[in-house]
């Protein structure tokens, strides 16, 4: 632990995340404005005055709140749907790995079936179905995103299986369970790690590319990646609009992703001693 | 090997009908394509949907309508448009090239890129390089594939007209959207060479061969190399299918006529033949690309034996 | 005296050389209509160049005036207003040679009104037409069902453009989708779906042969792309430009950004069926609620224009005494408490995916409307299945946008088939009185009559506040300098006739 406290990237990761959720948490205290107020006089008003720090959007509304506010949403579209589709995919990647045979067969057929249509087409589809709407939209990701890890955790279960240690344990009597949970896990637990952290970036811009394609959840809702889809027309008029919203989504991304690689440096069992 | 092989391509048969069979009745969730002939512009009569129904064919049950369309799949007959009345197969030929090209273009480039800074980055993991090559992988992860594309055109065909905004027209019009989607691919392959790189480097095997006084250069690319590149493979293999995803919002920015533009009129028509055709077009080709990938496991890893 | 003989005759030769069509005119459009029969389709992008390749018996100008088109004059027979004369244009020919003549017509009317046409959404306007006769080669009468004011109008839409009997009758009709024939100015020699359509100048064209030799017509969705293009100098005009890259058009040298009031209007409804807005009171509250003005100054740039009631200021009914209700937010606050309505009441608004600026619009409308304490959500939903299950289903929710083309130019289309009782998009509205003055409308062909009749319709509209309407659209078109002679359409369809491009 006193490791973590003097390794920078692990501050810099997690002092990042953690800003995120207290923006999440507290953003009505720490919001200038209200993030929906519009005010038609103030409309793209430019940035670094008192008023509106990071400018003013189209309809008036201030950047700086709506930022603060969009961490809700990033968090829950980003960290809610990968934390399901990681869980699920990791738990029929290991018994598919692990197990093999016709279950192996089945699920891992199962998850080609789930590749082979685009997301995006899948969502459009979907969204036409059952409506536009956050937790709609986490639910559509979750379930077609569980894949990716299901096959690298199968993948890594294939290689690990064969491996001197486990074959040792099994050779000392080590049960099934065992074997999964100490060795075959947190072996695969280093991908799976690294992916997620890159899923949670990649959501946060699917989230994005909906809005571009219009089928965005609510716009009274703020989303850094709404306002960037929103703020593409203004980019030579008022760059603000859409590039904080944008360095807010870089600066998530790189803090999950220093976080990520902590963990996986601190977990992988050969990279200790 | 054979047998395996065997086995994967009748598994593949049922993948192909799965995804069919969850497309066609996805679809027919969404909305009636008769309705949709009338484009929000006027009301139709009863009499007219049902007409329109009979000659579509959408007013026979589910199960009927998708084993026409097996049976017609088996002689390469797609069906036909419900809006245009052309042959879905001639339509998905005419627009495979745009969308094929575009992906490869990606993938070449992200490739190019990434095994290089991947490798680099393990190499001189914990150095200033590693670093600067880890937050150049960031930033590629950063932008929404539009908003990149918007900015690329912006830059180098408004500002320095080095290539044309929009339209598939030569090669020179492949570069800007390429690059969208390849220096996006690039940052998150990049990641994940350096990482299983390191992964391996730290392994047994490795480090016997190197106490058998292999040279490093010999350790790298000859042992570690091959077996660190399988997860980068699987991800390769799994992200066709997201880089096709991706195909889809790149052809809206830049006018490609390719697949993906196909296939958002076709939801947007409810064009039911259409959307299926592209669908099962493109899945027949993830499903070969991971059939490829799996088959490669046993070429890389030495370790992987198939029963 | 050689001299100017010289000069003479030089610039004889070369306006006889400029008297060919010449240039290549490069126009990007945000849709791709995906076929070019005119009677499936309803499109704006259809009629952006349809016009170009097809004509009707009349000819709206560029001032939406009805003229001569293929038909040259036309009158009633007799008193009774059953059957209308159309005296054909002679020495007319379709673009693959076949001549334009009475049977065309009848062709053209008989497709459009039987099996062919049921097919899709035109026939629905030409109802009113029981058949066409041929009189003779250059005469065809109009035999009507039921009398309809707005024929002559129609009779320039899409569904009325004439087709080539043979042309049509031997081809499968996948081929006339891709490859159509018609009469007008240009000539179809290639189309890519969803990238170009390319037209040739038609020199026998009988309005006198087209400036431009080649005009090239590409699809791209993405508005910033389109702008890009024109930009870059390889589009020469683009249509759609959204409001929020205008001053990026007008700040580009070389180009000029070109506003045309449309008939395009844009509202939101209420939902009568649904709680709170079943209650007037409310509706009111709501209409006093939004600041109508300041969303057209500032959201809109001033790229549109105010109404009072679901129809522009060109179309037949519009009453310019009938004023909005004034912007009163403390006058909204106190209808809502009287009506029992609590603070932070959802309100649901529903939008469709596609127009960016009316999303911008509805974010200001919802934070009005969360200034006088409603609390509002927004939904945007695809188009198709807003128009087709949404609406008409009345699973929406208490406001939602209603937008209308309005190509009639007159009140009628719309009120009919938006207030009638049970109309499709009509789920939740009935008022008998309106039926009545619209069945009443209907039965004359006095367009004074006519007009006063429709705008009671649009003061009951108003009264019951069936709908909130919010502004007329400005269509934005961006011109290179390198094009002459073009003026933007206020209905979407382009007029290339005079349009020439200079090097």
């Amino acid at each position: 632990m006193r490791r973590a406290l003097t390794d920078p990237s692990f501050l810099l990761g997690a002092a990042i995340v953690l800003l995120i959720m207290a923006c999440a948490v507290f953003a009505p205290a720490l919001a200038p404005h209200a993030p929906n107020v519009a005010d038609l006089r103030a409309r793209l008003a430019p940035p670094f005055q008192p008023t509106y720090v990071l400018g003013a959007d189209a309809i008036g509304r201030d950047i700086l709140s709506r930022i603060i506010f969009g961490a809700r949403i990033s968090l829950v579209v980003g960290v809610a749907s990968v934390a399901a589709a990681s869980i699920i995919g990791t738990v029929i990647g290991l018994l598919a790995g692990y197990f093999g045979g016709l279950l192996d067969t089945v699920l891992m057929r199962l998850a080609d079936i789930q590749l082979a249509f685009p997301f995006i087409l899948l969502a459009i589809t979907v969204i036409a179905v059952i409506g536009p709407g956050l937790w709609k939209l986490v639910l559509v990701m979750a379930f077609s995103q569980w894949v990716q890890y299901a096959r690298i955790v199968r993948g890594q279960v294939l290689s690990i299986r064969e491996t001197d240690y486990v074959q040792a344990a099994t050779s000392l009597g080590a049960g099934h369970g065992r074997i999964l949970v100490r060795h075959v896990l947190l072996n695969a637990l280093t991908p799976v790690m690294v992916l997620a952290t890159l899923g949670i970036a990649n959501n946060i811009l699917l989230e994005a590319g909906l809005t571009f394609l219009g089928l965005g959840v609510d716009p009274t809702i703020p989303s850094w990646g709404g306002m960037l889809a929103d703020g593409r027309n203004y980019i030579e008029r008022a760059w603000w609009v859409s590039t904080f919203p944008g360095l807010a989504i870089t600066v998530t991304v790189l803090g999950f992703n220093l976080l990520g690689d902590w963990l996986r440096d601190t977990l992988d069992p050969r990279m200790q001693g | 090997m054979l047998r395996y092989l065997v086995q994967r391509l009748f598994q593949s048969i049922f993948v192909l009908i799965g995804i069919t069979l969850f497309v066609s009745f996805t679809i027919r969730l969404s909305g009636d394509p008769a309705v949709a002939m009338f484009q929000g512009a006027s009301a139709p009569t009863a009499e007219q949907l049902a007409t329109i129904r009979e000659a579509l064919g959408t007013d026979k049950p589910f199960l009927t309508q998708y084993a026409s369309f097996l049976a017609g799949l088996v002689h390469g007959d797609l069906g036909t448009s419900f809006r245009s009345g052309q042959p879905v197969a001639a339509a998905v030929a005419d627009r495979f090239p745009a969308t094929l090209s575009l992906a490869l273009a990606a993938l070449a480039i992200s490739l190019i890129l990434a095994v290089p800074l991947g490798v680099l980055a393990a190499r001189r993991h914990g150095s200033p390089s590693d670093l600067a090559i880890r937050v150049f992988s960031l930033l590629g992860l950063s932008f929404p594939n539009f908003w990149l594309g918007i900015m690329l055109i912006l830059i180098f065909a408004v500002r320095l007209r080095w290539f044309p905004p929009s339209g598939f027209a030569g090669a020179q019009s492949l570069v800007l959207p390429s690059l969208t989607l390849g220096l996006i691919l690039a940052s998150t392959t990049t990641r994940l060479v350096r990482s299983s790189l390191l992964d391996v480097l730290g392994e047994q095997y490795v480090t016997t061969a190197r106490a058998k006084g292999i040279t490093e250069g010999r350790v790298l690319y000859r042992h570690a190399l091959r077996t660190a590149l399988i997860p980068v493979i699987t991800f390769i293999g799994l992200q066709f299918g997201a880089l096709l995803g991706g195909v889809v919002i790149v052809e809206q920015v830049f006018a490609w006529p390719g697949l993906g533009s196909l296939a958002l009129n076709a939801i947007s028509f409810r064009d039911y033949p259409m959307l299926q055709g592209t669908v099962t077009v493109l899945a027949i080709f993830i499903a070969a690309i991971n059939l490829l990938v799996d088959l490669s496991y046993a070429l890389l890893d030495p370790r992987i034996r198939y029963a | 005296m050689k001299r100017t003989v010289l000069a003479l005759v030089a610039a004889v030769v070369f306006g006889l050389a400029f008297a060919q069509p010449s240039g290549t005119l490069t126009i990007a459009q945000q849709q791709d209509p995906q076929s070019w029969d005119p009677i499936d389709t309803f499109y704006l992008a259809w009629g952006m160049i349809g016009s170009s390749i097809f004509d009707g018996l009349v000819h709206r100008d560029l001032n939406m005036k009805i003229g001569p088109g293929l038909a040259t004059s036309w009158e009633w027979t007799d008193n009774t207003n059953t059957r209308l004369r159309f005296h054909l244009r002679q020495g007319v020919t379709f673009q693959d040679g076949e001549p334009f003549n009475a049977a065309a017509v009848k062709f053209t009317f008989d497709r459009l009104l039987g099996p062919e046409g049921a097919k899709g959404p035109q026939q629905a306007n030409y109802t009113s037409i029981d058949h066409v006769e041929v009189v003779d080669n250059a005469t065809v009468d109009f035999v009507m069902k039921s009398p309809d004011p707005v024929l002559i109008t129609k009779l320039a839409g899409y569904g009325a453009m004439i087709v080539p009997p043979k042309y049509v009758t031997d081809n499968p009709p996948e081929t006339f989708n891709k490859m159509p024939i018609g009469t007008g100015p240009f000539k179809v020699t290639e189309y890519v779906p969803d990238d170009h359509l390319t037209l040739v100048a038609n020199p026998d064209y009988w309005g006198g042969a087209p400036m431009v030799a080649k005009v090239i017509v590409r699809f791209i969705p993405e508005p910033s792309t389109r702008v890009a293009e024109l930009q870059a100098g390889r589009a020469d005009i683009v249509q759609g430009i959204p409001i929020s890259l205008a001053d990026t058009v007008s700040k580009t040298q070389g180009v000029k950004l070109q506003a045309v009031g449309s008939p395009t209007v844009n509202a939101l409804r209420f939902n009568f069926c649904l709680a709170p807005t079943d209650d007037i009171k409310v509706r009111e509250a709501i209409a006093h609620a939004v600041d109508t003005q300041g969303i057209i100054d500032s959201i809109l740039q001033g790229y549109g224009i105010p109404i009072a009631s679901f129809q522009s200021s060109m179309s037949l009914g519009y009453d310019p005494n009938l004023t909005s209700y004034s912007y009163d937010p403390e006058l909204s606050k106190k209808l809502l408490s009287e009506a029992g309505v609590a603070s932070g009441t959802p309100i649901g608004i529903d939008i469709t995916a596609t127009d960016a600026t009316f999303k911008e619009v509805a974010q200001v409308i919802a934070s009005e409307l969360q200034a006088v304490g409603l609390k509002p959500t927004i939904a945007s939903h695809e188009t198709n299945t807003y128009y087709n299950e949404l609406v008409p289903k009345n699973t929406v929710g208490n406001l939602y946008y209603s937008g209308w083309g309005g190509w009639t130019l007159d009140f009628d289309n719309t009120a009919y088939l938006l207030y009638h009782t049970k109309q499709f998009w009509n789920p939740c509205y009935s008022n008998p009185k309106l039926d009545a003055l619209l069945a009443q409308e209907r039965a004359t062909y006095d367009q004074g009559q006519r007009e006063k009749i429709l705008q009671q319709v649009a003061q009951i509209e108003h009264g019951d506040l069936i709908d909130l309407p919010l502004y007329q659209s400005k269509n934005l078109w961006g011109v290179s300098d390198r094009v002459q002679g073009f003026v933007a359409p206020a209905d979407d369809r382009n007029d290339l006739t005079n349009v020439s491009v200079s090097n």
